[in-house]
């Protein structure tokens, strides 16, 4: 893990009005799957979760942004950048997917939505790489979305039904019969983690199902507070050093899906 | 060690900003001697704008925040749904003795805590607090005021500013029952051409600011005889060492747990009571 704030330079893959696919080159250490990195640009500095990195040739990392705010916000500055220009990147940070429990022999059941299916890309690379059989089931809004992440997966859901079942990515327990006892790896909107996580619970034990949480953050290093998230019992996590990547046995029945954190640490119902 | 009377064993705390809130605090409740809450305001903050902190060298942390919180409301009724084995000392900011003295009725009535700490020495505000209550001469009447609303034990925490033994006497004369010190120390995070923080000035930690804290708890232990809480880089058992050598009676860390995940930060903190006390 390196504080230094690395800069890189940028290149444009692919956008939509609402995505960014962003290519940083630059000195960057290898992160590993679910790690997040620190983007800074002239606006703010936010975290994104790798997509996918690559060192064999050159040094590269991809991540996948997603415009939220207005035409100021630090994503809306992510949309204007063009090939060549610099930013700064400062990571990897967290517990990943397989920090939070790898299993080796067994089928790994990843699901993700939305903007959380590039994190479970890159996790699928490296599962791929040590031959652990894996079932991918992701959902998106639409085919062009699903098209947009370029994910191959064998289970497919989207709203509109223009590409796989129509529905939501839970829908597609309809189609898939998990192994019992075995491990799920999730990441995407909260309430699609709850969701998600208790349809697998019908197969296997809490301490299997892995989250990776997404969560306002300020510092990366465990010293804001602002990115805290209670479990169970009334402490709480800090998601940039204690996660992202949790298992679902610490944040059931939890803040998760439930309470979030404002900018000024207050803690509100979602 | 005893600030008026409360224990608080062993002599090692949180520095106020770190791990913040009630929920995160719960972690450290009994691994840390007493538990110390982030400044609260009267009404809620966000904050400054990320980036807010920067760390250029492993020694070296800079840090912006802008004072965010919840407002004292808020983090009472939070507090209120907490019960601690150590104490729990809330952490006070704000701009006037009345807001200081407004904020301990909040707390008062909605969750008493064993201590306050108030903080007149955060060097980079966003408004006329923090360290401006020792620039504008208010340490001694913000004191008085919140001696007046509360009879528990006051800390006042200051900043590595000259004289910083004067202005330790004029709080104790006023009231204080500890001093704690030292606050983060101002610096400019400016690297070729760009401001690393978004607040552009900020506060520096880390090993760094320790040679900065030892002078300043030494002229405080010559200036006053309440006890000194000391900080300002600690890492290491002989560290703490050093502080209670120049004249701390108890330490706080903060950016030692810098990267830290909970369990980690928690093993760290035994391994320094063990190293220390046994």
């Amino acid at each position: 893990m390196s504080d230094k704030r690395i800069p890189c330079s940028v290149q444009i893959l692919d956008r939509t009005d609402e995505l960014i696919r962003l290519r940083c080159r630059g000195d960057i250490e290898a992160p590993k799957p679910g790690q997040f990195y620190m983007l800074w640009n002239d606006v703010s500095e936010n975290p994104f979760s790798a997509a996918d990195f690559s060192s064999r040739y050159e040094t590269r990392l991809d991540i996948v942004a997603k415009r939220v705010g207005d035409d100021n916000s630090f994503t809306a500055h992510l949309f204007q950048l063009k090939d060549g220009d610099e930013i700064f990147v400062r990571g990897p940070y967290g517990k990943g997917f397989l920090d939070a429990r790898a299993r080796e022999n067994e089928t790994a059941y990843m699901i993700g939505g939305g903007c959380g299916i590039p994190p479970l890309m890159y996790l699928e690379l490296l599962l791929a790489l040590t031959r652990q059989p894996n079932v991918f089931m992701i959902g998106a809004r639409n085919k062009d979305e699903l098209n947009f992440y370029g994910a191959d997966a064998q289970h497919v859901s989207t709203e509109d039904g223009s590409a796989g079942r129509r529905g939501i990515v839970t829908d597609l327990f309809d189609d898939v019969t998990p192994d019992q006892d075995s491990i799920f790896y999730i990441c995407g909107p909260e309430k699609m983690m709850v969701a998600a996580a208790e349809r697998a619970e019908q197969y296997t034990d809490p301490s299997n199902i892995v989250l990776l949480v997404e969560r306002y953050m300020k510092c990366a290093v465990g010293l804001a507070g602002c990115c805290r998230i209670r479990g169970p019992e009334q402490n709480a996590y800090r998601v940039c050093v204690d996660g992202p990547a949790f298992t679902y046995d610490k944040l059931k029945g939890g803040d998760l899906g439930c309470y979030k954190i404002e900018p000024s640490g207050l803690r509100t119902k979602l | 060690m005893y600030i008026a009377g409360l224990e608080i064993n062993p002599p090692i705390m949180n520095a106020s900003g770190i791990f913040s809130y009630s929920d995160i605090l719960k972690n450290f409740d009994g691994v840390l001697g007493a538990l110390v809450g982030k400044s609260v305001s009267l009404k809620e903050k966000h904050g400054y704008e990320t980036p807010v902190i920067y760390r250029p060298a492993r020694d070296l942390l800079m840090n912006a925040m802008g004072l965010p919180n919840p407002g004292a409301e808020a983090y009472a009724t939070e507090l209120a749904e907490f019960s601690f084995s150590v104490p729990f000392i809330v952490s006070l900011v704000g701009e006037t003795p009345e807001e200081f003295a407004e904020c301990v009725d909040i707390f008062e009535r909605i969750a008493p805590p064993d201590a306050y700490e108030l903080n007149v020495s955060c060097p980079h505000p966003k408004g006329n607090e923090g360290i401006e209550m020792i620039y504008q001469n208010k340490v001694a009447d913000v004191t008085r005021a919140v001696k007046a609303h509360t009879h528990k034990p006051v800390i006042e925490k200051l900043s590595a500013v000259p004289q910083i033994g004067r202005i330790a006497y004029q709080a104790v004369e006023a009231g204080a029952d500890a001093i704690s010190a030292i606050n983060t120390v101002p610096g400019l995070s400016l690297r070729n051409g760009r401001y690393e923080l978004s607040n552009r000035a900020g506060g520096i930690s880390g090993p760094a600011i320790k040679p900065i804290g030892l002078k300043a708890v030494m002229e405080i232990r010559q200036a006053v005889g309440v006890p000194v809480i000391g900080m300002g880089g600690i890492e290491t058992a002989a560290d703490v060492r050093d502080y209670m050598h120049a004249g701390a009676d108890a330490v706080a860390l903060g950016t030692v747990f810098c990267g830290m995940d909970t369990e980690t930060a928690k093993q760290y903190l035994e391994n320094l009571r063990r190293e220390l006390y046994e």
